[in-house]
């Protein structure tokens, strides 16, 4: 691995740390992020960026902390991050902030490598954008208005982490990741439309391939379809429905209303009782479960925490009941949250902190779908819902689709999320424009009433906890349904 | 900077690969060091809001080849370091543009003299680190003191050099600093601070006073008045707003490639798009702002640039390519706040007197999920759980509600009134009509 290159790098910063009677945790990233976008056929951009630095976590023996991060992964350069590390912990002493001796109790975990590259050339950006191209080819006939552009965007990281401890650990292993957007938008009656779609994972190659492709294709139509019903319908009445989302927007749902409310920083969530998380108690119908960790393969699939420990995958709701939390070394006991090696970074200058990775939804007794769900319509939803008895003309049922991205605040327990269009089920699948659904975290998931086909697990995002920007990813069945709630509650703007 | 004249140098050779050698570039470098501090429940540090320091050397360079491809490519510490090592990677990133040939590059200009820099600030970050933590525990305790049961907030400051120079002869090196300082009183009553210099004594017991003066009233539920009719939009709120919703269908590009819901039409004949009473400029030379600079990324000279004039669309914001493309000349670019400044023909109404005048309805300083509302069409469906309610013209305790509308839409109803906030640069929007309101 390229991480390994930096043995000289490491070893300056154990030695100097040992001398000044530090115990650090230090944390080599070394990433190649190559973005390419096509429009209409044309490179319009084409970027490399280098990421290549190393942080240090430095605990004195009192427990008083500090951080640095470097730019500079030379023997030099770590020295001088351990010596500025122990300078910002010797200044949280002066002002007596929080303490921590958790890393002391950590078990040696001895050198592994993880995710060692093929060795492989990638491929050269020439050729990818003549696969680009012909992808947009393939979407001539796709319809969006007038003064149509199709810009499709390829992000492929090549990331490898090296994470070492005092205590003996040196862990390195990759978190490399892949994904390819199209973007159509043109013009409807003076008003911009907009569809997007995406592929990801955690191999590039894979998406550049034919079957990926194409259902990048199938995921485009579909979505500007449904903006080009939505561009010109009239807005959802706002209040309270049956809802039915997307998985995309199921993972908004679990993401933002549930994952947040259980990481173990959150000091006090709605999901907490006197600092504790209310392990045991029923939250959601039994078949419901909620379930995080890495998963191989997938876009933001992680095999060790940030601090160097193997990364578990966590029930966060088993069968109905809470049953864990997202911990890292840093939880305190009394929260109720086991150590889970939740923590995550986005790049080598963040703290670690307890994040997702992949969060699902799961329904036990999930209703089978006919239809791939990449080319699901707002009339096969209405038939699946008639089949498992959930379309009911005296519940007003909305179809939510694409997730614009969302935001929740664990302590209050409320959460919002955007979608780009609606689909009225109780009135024939009428479109309705974009439209933000808004409630709170329990009342939603406590909802939960059915899953409806295949898991589906590849809705993608980017996590800014704390303006530190992590992959995550996630989703549920096709289709997941909540019953009407009061609390919440879809609205859009007229 | 060395980095900067190493790097210059060494195009300057005009260094070759593959049989194609750098006949133009551009390049932006950056050498940074930076010190951050959390306060999380009233007590400092911790393993997530620990004190920490960043140093960081970095470049962004736009490489033009003799074949006519371009590459865009970051430059590390280590890249500096080795530059010719670099030189294939450089290489192996090269595409042809699909719009015509390779951009133009910056060339000798006249630059603004601005302020960017605080001696004092720049002390702080490099040998004096405890003089921010004393500076956030000064504040911490003062809100205490004043009554806030609970202190949570940060302090970010930077300082470094910038240079940005390009093979036609543009250069221009500067010294920046940057200081942000945000306080939440009891999770609900913000305050915030971002300049590129030390707050002063002033500042600092604004916030505190702010803090101290909200927490207490918005610790009180209160319900939305059936009749309430509008909200006050407060200026950091209405800035973000204006970069979210706004701002982007006024970039050049934007509006070139057909994704603005403004036309080249509308550009060429002045199209009135929001009340005449306004003005929307761009101003990248206003003393310590952090959007103040000397020049762009790709050197353009700042300066003060109206973007809409009297409700007439007059300029987009555009970099040096599309300025060609749409023979225009290239504008600053802020890229940090203030984003763009709102001016109105007749004064801003005091927040008081806007108060008075909405008479029933909700002051929003947050709007959570933002960032997920439509650009293209201005529009917005979002919760504001912090609002506070105003109620027979005086402002009273939390009230969340649901706010919905289009910042177009409110900036072109002649109702819609600018407010002005003492201490703030940017201003406030009380909105009148056209903005549905409810209970949440």
């Amino acid at each position: 691995m390229r991480v390994d290159g930096y043995d000289r790098a490491v070893d300056a910063a154990l030695t100097v740390a040992r001398e000044a009677g530090l115990y650090v945790i230090l944390r080599i990233q070394d990433a190649v992020e190559r973005r390419l976008v096509v429009v209409d056929g044309g490179v319009e951009r084409q970027r490399v960026t280098r990421t290549l630095g190393l942080a240090v976590h430095a605990f004195a023996p009192d427990g008083a902390i500090g951080f640095s991060s470097i730019d500079d992964v030379t023997p030099d350069g770590a020295r001088e991050a351990v010596r500025r590390a122990g300078k910002m912990a010797n200044a949280a002493r002066r002002v007596d902030a929080v303490r921590s001796t958790a890393p002391f109790e950590l078990s040696a975990a001895g050198r592994v490598r993880l995710g060692q590259g093929d060795g492989a050339d990638p491929i050269s950006l020439t050729s990818i954008s003549l696969l680009l191209s012909d992808a947009q080819n393939d979407l001539s006939d796709l319809d969006v208005g007038a003064d149509r552009a199709i810009r499709t965007a390829l992000t492929a990281t090549d990331e490898e982490w090296r994470v070492v401890r005092s205590d003996g650990t040196d862990l390195g292993f990759s978190t490399s990741r892949a994904s390819v957007r199209h973007e159509a938008s043109g013009r409807l009656d003076g008003k911009i439309v907009r569809a997007v779609a995406n592929v990801n994972g955690a191999d590039v190659g894979a998406l550049l391939g034919a079957t990926a492709l194409e259902r990048l294709a199938r995921r485009l139509r579909r979505s500007a379809s449904d903006v080009v019903a939505a561009s010109s319908a009239p807005p959802p009445r706002a209040g309270s429905y049956r809802l039915v989302l997307d998985y995309a927007l199921a993972k908004g749902l679990a993401h933002e209303a549930i994952g947040h409310l259980c990481e173990s920083d959150v000091d006090g969530s709605v999901l907490m009782r006197g600092g504790r998380l209310r392990v045991g108690e029923r939250v959601a119908r039994e078949t419901v479960s909620i379930v995080d960790g890495p998963l191989p393969g997938d876009y933001a699939q992680q095999p060790y925490s940030a601090n160097g420990l193997m990364r578990e995958t966590v029930r966060l709701v088993d069968r109905g009941v809470l049953a864990g939390g997202l911990g890292d070394p840093f939880t305190p006991a009394e929260s109720n949250i086991p150590m889970r090696s939740a923590d995550r970074v986005g790049g080598f200058r963040d703290r670690p902190m307890p994040r997702m990775s992949n969060i699902r939804v799961e329904v036990a007794d999930a209703a089978p779908l006919a239809v791939d769900p990449s080319i699901l319509t707002p009339e096969d939803a209405m038939l699946a819902l008639r089949q498992a008895g959930l379309l009911d003309a005296g519940v007003p049922t909305l179809y939510l689709r694409g997730y614009r991205g969302g935001q929740a605040h664990p302590r209050r327990g409320d959460f919002i999320f955007a979608a780009d269009a609606a689909f009225e089920l109780t009135d024939g699948g009428a479109p309705r424009s974009a439209a933000s659904f808004s409630g709170l975290a329990e009342r939603a998931l406590a909802s939960i009433v059915a899953g409806i086909g295949p898991l589906c697990t590849d809705g993608m995002g980017a996590c800014q906890k704390e303006g530190s920007t992590v992959p995550c990813s996630g989703g549920s069945h096709a289709l997941l349904v909540l019953d009407p709630d009061p609390e919440s509650i879809v609205t859009a703007a007229r | 900077m060395i980095a900067a004249e190493r790097l210059s140098s060494r195009l300057a050779g005009r260094p070759s690969m593959d049989g194609a050698e750098i006949v133009g570039w551009a390049a932006e470098i950056a050498e940074t060091e930076a010190v951050r501090v959390g306060v999380r429940d009233s007590r400092f540090g911790g393993p997530y809001e620990g004190p920490d320091t960043t140093l960081r050397l970095a470049g962004a360079l736009d490489l033009h080849w003799s074949d006519g491809q371009r590459s865009r490519v970051s430059l590390d510490r280590h890249g500096f370091a080795d530059l010719d090592g670099e030189l294939p990677g450089w290489r192996a990133a090269a595409y042809r543009d699909r719009s015509s040939g390779l951009p133009r590059l910056a060339g000798p200009a006249d630059l603004p003299d601005v302020q960017t820099h605080d001696p004092d600030l720049a002390l702080a970050v490099r040998d004096d680190s405890g003089r921010l933590l004393d500076l956030l525990d000064r504040i911490r305790e003062q809100a205490l003191a004043a009554g806030v049961r609970r202190v949570d907030g940060s302090l970010r400051a930077l300082h470094g050099w910038r240079t940005v120079a390009t093979s036609a002869g543009f250069r221009s090196d500067w010294e920046e600093t940057a200081c942000r300082l945000t306080l939440w009183g009891d999770e609900i009553a913000p305050a915030r601070y971002r300049r590129r210099r030390l707050p002063s004594s002033d500042d600092l017991g604004r916030m505190v006073s702010q803090v101290a003066r909200l927490a207490p009233l918005l610790r009180q539920e209160e319900t939305l008045p059936v009749s309430a009719r509008g909200v006050i939009l407060v200026p950091d709120l209405v800035d973000e707003m204006l970069a979210r919703l706004l701002l982007p269908n006024l970039a050049g590009r934007a509006i070139r490639d057909g994704r603005s819901p403004f036309t080249p039409e509308d550009l060429d004949r002045g199209a009135r798009i929001v009340w005449s009473d306004l003005d929307l400029v761009v101003d990248t030379t206003l003393p310590f702002e952090l959007a103040t600079a000397p020049c762009s990324s790709e050197g353009v000279p700042g300066g003060r640039t109206t973007l809409v004039d009297r409700g007439r669309l007059v300029s987009p914001i555009v970099d040096l390519a599309t300025a060609h493309e749409l023979g225009r000349a290239p504008t600053p670019v802020p890229r940090a706040s203030p984003r763009a400044l709102l001016l109105s023909q007749s004064p801003p109404l005091a927040l008081d007197a806007a108060v008075r005048l909405l008479g029933e309805g909700a002051i929003v300083r947050d709007l959570p999920g933002l960032h997920t509302q439509q650009a293209r069409r201005s529009q917005y469906a979002l919760i504001a759980p912090d609002a506070q309610v105003v109620r027979h013209g005086r402002a009273g305790g939390r009230c969340a509600v649901r706010v919905a509308g289009n910042l177009l839409d409110h900036l072109n109803r002649p109702t819609t009134r600018l407010v002005g906030v003492p201490g703030e640069l940017g201003v406030g929007l009380l909105v009148l009509d056209g903005c549905q309101l409810l209970p949440a």
